[in-house]
């Protein structure tokens, strides 16, 4: 079809259409003449009707009407439904326009037509091309037959909506639903992959296949562990990849660094994909990585895609969430797995342990067996033997019986454990049976100082029981009860509630903290650090009780209350129901309380004080127990010591108490036992013993903890201790020396090992004290201060001088780190971190000498210069330290005063600018006074003054209202008066006034609450004293210079030279910027010019003086004097008049330019440098003589002279420039004339430079410097070029501006020359061009130009002839030519333009300063 | 526009053999098309004289197409001539103009009062000095 695309049948036809705008544009447009429909204005009445309702609708629809079914729709068809082709479909056969999807929706429009009645499609299927690819869409749709005027269906009406947003939405949410239904939770890494497979095997749609890789071998290779939709064996489904090798299949190598990536499946190994649900394989697969927190991904998803749907957005999110279920599904299942292993090793780990204790156990056994008989044997045998033999068998009998309670509670867990508990049930009172084994522990409750209440009722049923486990459950709460009750009763009742019968154990003891009460019933968990009768226990106890209820069939609990006690309830079900049948006897096999009571009861009257072995005391608590000596012979006592050596003993184990008593004691000690390591500390801290041994497992205060008290406290810290402990192992015996114990012994022992250990320690101990004792009165009849340190600062001992300077008593001895005079950091850290830094200093350096302030008790600061050394430790690997301390806070304040002003004043000295000083000088104090701020001010004339400050302000920023005011108070006081003021929020402010009176002022802001001490008061007065004292100087400082500076402007040398000439001036080193050097040119008549260098002896504002005299009288008489000589001798005479004149040396000379001569003399000055062309230099240097007022009266000053060659260049210097330190002045004159020959063609000012910087020293020029350069002007220039080609012109150009440099132009004159020549030579090419045709011969132009003094002349000649100006020459019209001749005459100052018949001449002249 | 005492003006200094003597400065003639940031500009660099003026002027016309308002950035340019003056005339014609100019350029005050530039079109001068050249 045919548009009208000339014609305008659409504004024509416009009508027609106007009910949408947009769409009506489009359907005017169409050719209609060409359509089987004819042109809108010929259209039935029913068809305009229902083109008109289809454009004003807003809902998607399209029409089709005729024998061709010609296509029509309306603007919102167009947006949703028909893409590109609009709006080519218009007017068009519907067949044509829907061609791809005609079998689908063909046969439903005939059904319209054919049967007049409507059809409706719910999300149908239809592969649309209107996107530039077959596209997978749904619709929505209607098809209504449209009826002409007679009633005759023509056509059919389409309202239509698409679905395929929310179908393939819905799709992909369905599988993303289902890949979280995963019903069982955790599973294996398959199992987890698997389900997922099943999942998006489901959505062949989005997915047409997919591939599972997980990387293995440290992501060298990919395996592949999962797939949907493809068969295993296809070539894109390797199973194996190698990450990082040549050509793979799937990128895995970028998709181990966690990127995705898009692969087009084409190429040999991706022919013959399966299609998923589609008819055409996919043509692309999006590859996501399976993302691991924190890691390496887990692998990657191989997704291809639906090739009918665009790889948008919400696609690619569908991808992003699949991956990410994955990847979730693969983290939960590698962590099960992780938690699988580690259970199982546990549980090997428990099976091993029971296995070991299930042998121990038996092994135990034997050996007891053969203990405990032959014992009891010997018992029987010895029972007339002494009272010591009975003992010890009954120590040996009673620790036995314990050993087997031990053993055999381990095999009963063992046993347990491993399910071969043999039990029997037998009928039983509860009651009676509980009531019997209650009563066997009554003697030792009561000996404890408590009360048992046994509450047991009969019961209305019998409990079926093991007896021998029923009496382990009662026994050991039993024995619970009393190891942790101190107070009150122990109370056991058996009552019959809900069915069951309830048995409660309770005390009033101790109770378990509420955060210990859920582990109670673990294995071998104890409650640290609690107070109990005992720290003997396994910890095995409460664990196996309970497992003992549960074989019972019930159930144990426990509650308590922190200090108030513990009751433990037992459930147990009536009847035997709930017991295996198998394991049930008869009734009245057992009645008595077994063998088990007995070594319960006995190991718990050992905790009782009061039994029969443990004879003294009757108290709750244990008291220390005094045993006097036997009054044997007393081996550990030294000859001359007539009183026994005393050791403390101290174990919770009465039998080892007892034992260790009675070993120590038959050896001739003094001994006292106590029952714990806190009442071994309070009985060595009311009297010293000799040594103290001590059980390192012990209830409230253990043998660890013992040792450092004992160290701690000086009444203590020599007492030798010996530690017992029944943990072996070499770990075990470094903790206890690292502890501080002097011996360490691991039970078993033996008597004599014990005796020989304990004699040795004792002696030792004794001669330390002795040594002490030496010591001591040493020291303290020293005069100094002496202390004693450990390596870790700690003062050990300290003599009473010493201890008078920091104001401290021996009492507090010894004095941990920070010793108490140590000043704090927070309120005064710098004096915190100058003791911290000698700490560190004599620690690494192994002592040394330091001065540190300290706090003395009362409150005032003591500097203590102190000097220490360092010692081997006569008790262990450690080093001590020896000090001496001298209070020097007299000295050390003074001296500090010194040292902070001479900083303060160099810091000074090194300032410039007043306001640089000031700021210099607020930092330098608020260094030294440790202020927060501080501020200067200075007044002038108003009352606002200039404020600077430390820490540096930004401009603008105020001063706060108190230290205004106080500045404003300080300037009127009287000089060095610190008055000291209350500033903002609790600080502190001094201030005072500075130089002149009402003038200036400084104050110091201190941080809030630090008080201002006299000698900060001080130091301030000090600082700002001085500080006024420099800025009094420094104010007429900044007045001479400024003075100076004037006076050098003035006198130093003319600011604009002559054309040729160039000079440069480098005072010496600042602050003062003038000098005794100088340069002049003077003009003299006759187009002469004098030169004059000097240099005038010393340095500053007097050189300069004498430097401003010279040059004036040297001007005057170069004006008078026929020659430099004349002129040299009247500066003799005049210099021996003026003080400091002396001396000066002079170069003056004399340029006659158009003779091009130089005569020159020279007053002991330098020889200037002549360069005359080619490269070489030579120097002015003819004359010889003594400097100013210096030559002697029978000599006269002579002159020389030299020729100036065209181009040449003359350098004046002062000495400056040349003399360096270690190197002859030839040196330095040769430099200088080499670096201005190479720059002899340049112009005088980058010669200048060039020299100035090829000569700068690299710390810069240390005395003055001055040069002068002049340029004899060159030989003139002459240039000529053809005509015929306009690059002459450039050329012509570049001649004409080398040649003015080389001259010395200013840069101002050669740009107006360069632009007139320019013109002049333009036109002259512009004649040369025109008449070209009239001369046979070759025009030429040629361009001269010479310089004299006083004017540079350019004369521009060609061969044509010269065109006339315009008429108006003021102001030509501007697209003509006529602004050459204007410029040339308002650039120059002289223009003459002589056309002739042979060629025209122009001349041009500019006149130069001089 | 007055800078008549600067001391150093290296515009027009070049140091001997650093540069071949029948070689000018290349002149160039940059177009910049404006916009958001700025009127349409040419930028000319280096000597304008008669053979080169032409395209100048053809770099002026291009911007002047396109821009009611052009700049004529001079402060590159070494050497000019009266037909540079012209070239800015025509331009100043065609659109509203400015001109950038260095004072150590070659277009001074002299220049632009005297060739009357200044009355059509205004004057922007940068106080800089042009790089030495060579």
């Amino acid at each position: 079809m045919v548009r009208a695309a000339d014609a305008e049948p659409g504004a024509e036809a416009a009508v027609w259409f106007a009910a949408d705008e947009e769409a009506g544009r489009d359907l005017a447009a169409v050719d209609w003449a060409a359509t089987p429909l004819g042109l809108p204005g010929s259209w039935p009445q029913s068809l305009q009707t229902a083109v008109d309702i289809l454009l004003s609708s807003r809902f998607s629809m399209w029409m089709a009407w005729g024998p061709q079914l010609t296509f029509f729709c309306n603007a919102a068809y167009r947006r949703h439904t028909l893409g590109r082709k609009y709006p080519w479909a218009l007017g068009r056969p519907a067949s044509e326009v829907w061609a791809e999807i005609w079998d689908d929706i063909g046969p439903r429009i005939d059904t319209v037509l054919a049967t007049g009645k409507a059809t409706w499609d719910e999300a149908l299927l239809l592969f649309l091309e209107r996107s530039g690819y077959s596209e997978e869409t749904y619709h929505t749709f209607s098809y209504s037959p449209l009826r002409d005027d007679g009633g005759a269906v023509v056509g059919m009406l389409c309202v239509v909506s698409e679905d395929t947003e929310r179908v393939i939405g819905e799709r992909r949410m369905a599988t993303l639903r289902d890949l979280g239904s995963d019903p069982r939770g955790v599973r294996t890494e398959q199992e987890t992959l698997d389900f997922a497979g099943r999942q998006l095997d489901h959505n062949r749609q989005d997915l047409p296949f997919t591939l599972t890789y997980l990387f293995g071998d440290e992501g060298a290779t990919a395996r592949l562990a999962g797939s949907t939709g493809i068969a295993a064996g296809h070539p894109a489904a390797m199973p194996v990849l190698a990450v990082g090798g040549p050509d793979p299949v799937w990128p895995a190598a970028t998709l181990l660094r966690g990127e995705p990536a898009l692969v087009d499946l084409d190429g040999a190994r991706f022919t013959r994909l399966p299609a998923g649900a589609w008819s055409e394989p996919p043509g692309q697969a999006l590859i996501t990585p399976l993302a691991q927190p924190g890691g390496a991904p887990f692998g990657f998803l191989v997704a291809a895609l639906n090739r009918y749907r665009p790889l948008d957005e919400s696609y690619r999110a569908f991808f992003g969430l699949v991956a990410g279920h994955l990847a979730a599904g693969m983290a939960s299942a590698r962590s099960y797995r992780d938690q699988q292993r580690r259970a199982e090793e546990l549980a090997e780990l428990d099976r091993a342990k029971t296995t070991f204790f299930s042998n121990i156990s038996h092994e135990f056994r034997t050996p007891l067996t053969l203990i405990m008989g032959p014992v009891q044997e010997l018992q029987r045998q010895l029972a007339d033997a002494g009272p010591q033999v009975r003992e010890e068998l009954e120590v040996i009998r009673r620790n036995g019986l314990r050993l087997g309670r031990l053993a055999n509670t381990l095999l009963d867990f063992s046993r347990i454990e491993a399910g071969r508990m043999q039990v029997s049930y037998e009928p039983a009172d509860l009651a009676q049976v509980t009531a019997e084994l209650a009563s066997v522990f009554r003697s030792a409750i009561g000996r404890a100082g408590l009360a048992l209440e046994v509450d047991c009722p009969p019961l209305p049923e019998p409990v079926y029981l093991d007896r021998g486990m029923w009496e382990k459950v009662v026994l050991n709460l039993l024995s619970n009860a009393l190891k942790f009750t101190f107070d009150g009763s122990i109370r056991i009742s058996v009552r019959a509630e809900g069915g069951r019968a309830v048995v409660a154990v309770a005390d009033t003891g101790i109770g378990v903290p509420d955060h210990e009460l859920p582990r109670l019933f673990e294995r071998f968990h104890r409650i640290e650090n609690t107070r109990a009768r005992s720290n003997e226990g396994s910890g095995i106890g409460l664990a196996l009780v309970q497992e003992l209820v549960q074989l019972h069939g019930g159930t144990i609990t426990a509650a308590s209350a922190e200090g108030a006690g513990t009751t433990f309830t037992i459930c147990l079900p009536f009847g035997h129901a709930h017991l295996p049948a198998s394991a049930l006897v008869p009734a009245g096999h057992a009645t008595t309380v077994s063998a088990t009571a007995d070594p319960f009861v006995q190991e718990a009257l050992r905790w009782v004080p009061g039994t029969a072995q443990n004879s003294a005391g009757s108290g709750r608590l244990p008291a220390p127990e005094a045993i006097t000596p036997g009054g044997a012979a007393d081996p550990a006592a030294e000859p001359g010591h007539f009183h026994p050596a005393r050791v403390l003993v101290a174990d919770d184990n009465a039998d080892m108490r007892e034992y260790l008593a009675r070993l120590l004691r038959t050896a001739g000690y003094q001994v006292t036992t106590v029952t714990d390591g806190q009442a071994a500390l309070d009985t060595a801290r009311a009297e010293a013993p000799d040594l103290v041994i001590s059980d390192v497992m012990m209830p409230r205060l253990d043998g660890l903890g013992l040792v450092p008290a004992l160290r701690a406290d000086a009444r203590t810290a020599a007492v030798p201790v010996l530690l017992l402990s029944a943990r072996a192992g070499q770990e075990a015996s470094i903790e206890g020396l690292r502890a501080g114990a002097d011996d360490y012994m691991v039970k078993p022992f033996s008597a004599a090992e014990l005796l020989a250990r304990a004699r040795a320690s004792v002696e030792l101990a004794r001669f330390r004290n002795r040594e002490s004792q030496f010591r001591r009165t040493l020291i303290n009849s020293l005069q100094e201060g002496f202390f004693l340190t450990d390596e870790d600062g700690t003062i050990l001992d300290a003599n009473q001088a010493f201890l008078a300077l920091v104001g401290y008593s021996p009492d507090g001895l010894p004095f941990r780190w920070p010793h108490p005079w140590v000043p704090d950091p927070s309120a005064d850290p710098h004096a915190w971190a100058l003791t911290a830094q000698a700490y560190d200093g004599y620690r690494r350096h192994g002592g040394g000498r330091f001065t540190v302030p300290v706090w003395h008790r009362d409150g005032h600061t003591v500097w203590l210069a102190c000097s220490t050394a360092s010692l081997p430790s006569p008790d262990g690997p450690g080093r001590l330290f020896v000090g001496t301390a001298r209070d020097v806070t007299a000295e050390r304040l003074a001296g500090q005063r010194e040292a902070t002003l001479a900083g303060f004043a160099a810091a000074l000295a090194a300032t410039g600018e007043i306001s640089e000083m000031l700021t210099t000088a607020a930092r330098e104090i608020a260094a030294a006074v440790h202020a927060r701020q501080v501020t200067t001010a200075l007044w002038s004339s108003n009352d606002n003054p200039a404020t600077t400050g430390w820490p540096r302000r930004t401009p603008g920023q105020g001063v706060s209202a108190a230290v205004a005011e106080a500045l404003e108070a300080a300037r009127h006081q009287p000089a060095a008066s610190v008055a000291v003021l209350a500033g903002d929020e609790g600080a502190s402010l001094i201030a005072a006034p500075l130089a002149g009176t009402g003038s200036s002022a400084i104050a110091a802001e201190f941080s809030a609450g630090r008080p201002v001490s006299a000698e900060i008061r001080e130091l301030f007065s000090v600082l700002t004293s001085h500080l006024a004292q420099v800025l009094a100087k420094a104010r007429d400082y900044e007045q001479t210079r400024a003075v100076a500076l004037t006076l050098q402007h003035a006198i130093l040398a003319p600011t604009e030279l002559p054309h040729g000439f160039a000079a440069r001036y480098t005072p010496a080193v600042p602050p003062l910027e003038v000098g005794g050097d100088w340069y002049d040119v003077i003009t003299l008549p006759g187009q002469r010019t004098a030169v004059v260098a000097g240099d005038c002896v010393g340095r500053g504002l007097p050189a300069a003086a004498v430097m401003g005299q010279l040059r004036s009288a040297s001007q005057a008489v170069l004006l008078r004097a026929p020659g430099p000589a004349e002129a040299l001798a009247d500066l003799d005479s005049f210099a021996s008049r003026i003080p400091g004149a002396e001396c000066t040396s002079v170069f003056c000379a004399i340029i006659e330019p158009a003779a091009g001569t130089v005569t020159y003399s020279s007053a002991g000055h330098p020889p200037p440098i002549l360069v005359t062309g080619g490269g070489e230099y030579r120097l002015l240097d003819q004359v010889q003589a003594p400097p100013l007022a210096m030559l002697p009266a029978d000599r006269q000053r002579c002159e020389a002279a030299a020729t100036l060659p065209p181009g040449a260049t003359l350098m004046l210097y002062t000495d400056g420039l040349v003399e360096r330190r270690n190197q002859p002045l030839d040196t330095g004159i040769d430099t200088a004339g080499v670096t201005l020959a190479e720059h002899a063609q340049d112009h005088p000012d980058d010669a200048a430079d060039h020299v100035m910087s090829a000569m700068t020293p690299a710390a810069g020029y240390e005395d003055d410097v001055a040069i002068l350069i002049y340029r004899h002007p060159p030989a003139p220039l002459a240039v000529r070029v053809p005509a015929d080609d306009p690059s002459s012109l450039g050329l012509l150009r570049a001649r004409l501006r080398q040649w003015l440099s080389a001259a010395g132009l200013g840069s101002r004159e050669a740009t107006d020359i360069m632009i007139a020549a320019g013109e002049a030579t333009a036109n002259a090419f512009e004649h040369a061009t025109a008449d070209r045709a009239a001369h046979a011969a070759p025009v030429q132009i040629a361009l001269t130009a010479q310089v004299a003094p006083t004017m540079v002349q350019l004369t521009v000649v060609d061969t044509g002839s010269w065109r006339s100006p315009p008429a108006d020459r003021a102001q030509p019209a501007p697209n003509t030519r006529g602004h050459g001749i204007i410029f040339m005459h308002a650039l120059m100052d002289n223009v003459t333009i002589d056309p002739s018949a042979h060629g025209t001449t122009v001349t041009l002249t500019k006149d130069l300063k001089r | 526009m007055t800078n008549e005492a600067s001391p150093a003006d290296p515009a027009d200094r070049r140091p001997a053999g650093s540069d071949p003597p029948d070689l000018g400065l290349q002149a160039r003639f940059e177009f910049l098309p404006g916009g958001e940031h700025g009127p349409a500009t040419v930028r000319a660099a280096g000597d304008i004289d008669l053979t080169n003026a032409g395209q100048f002027q053809a770099a002026l016309d291009q911007a002047a197409a396109v821009s009611s308002a052009i700049t004529a950035d001079m402060t590159a340019v070494t050497y000019c001539d009266s037909a540079t003056i012209r070239a800015l005339f025509l331009a100043a014609r065609r659109a509203r103009l400015t001109i950038r100019v260095s004072t150590a350029g070659p277009i001074t005050e002299t220049l632009l009062k005297v060739s009357g530039l200044d009355q059509v079109a205004t004057v922007v001068t940068r106080n800089e000095k042009l790089p030495r050249l060579g």
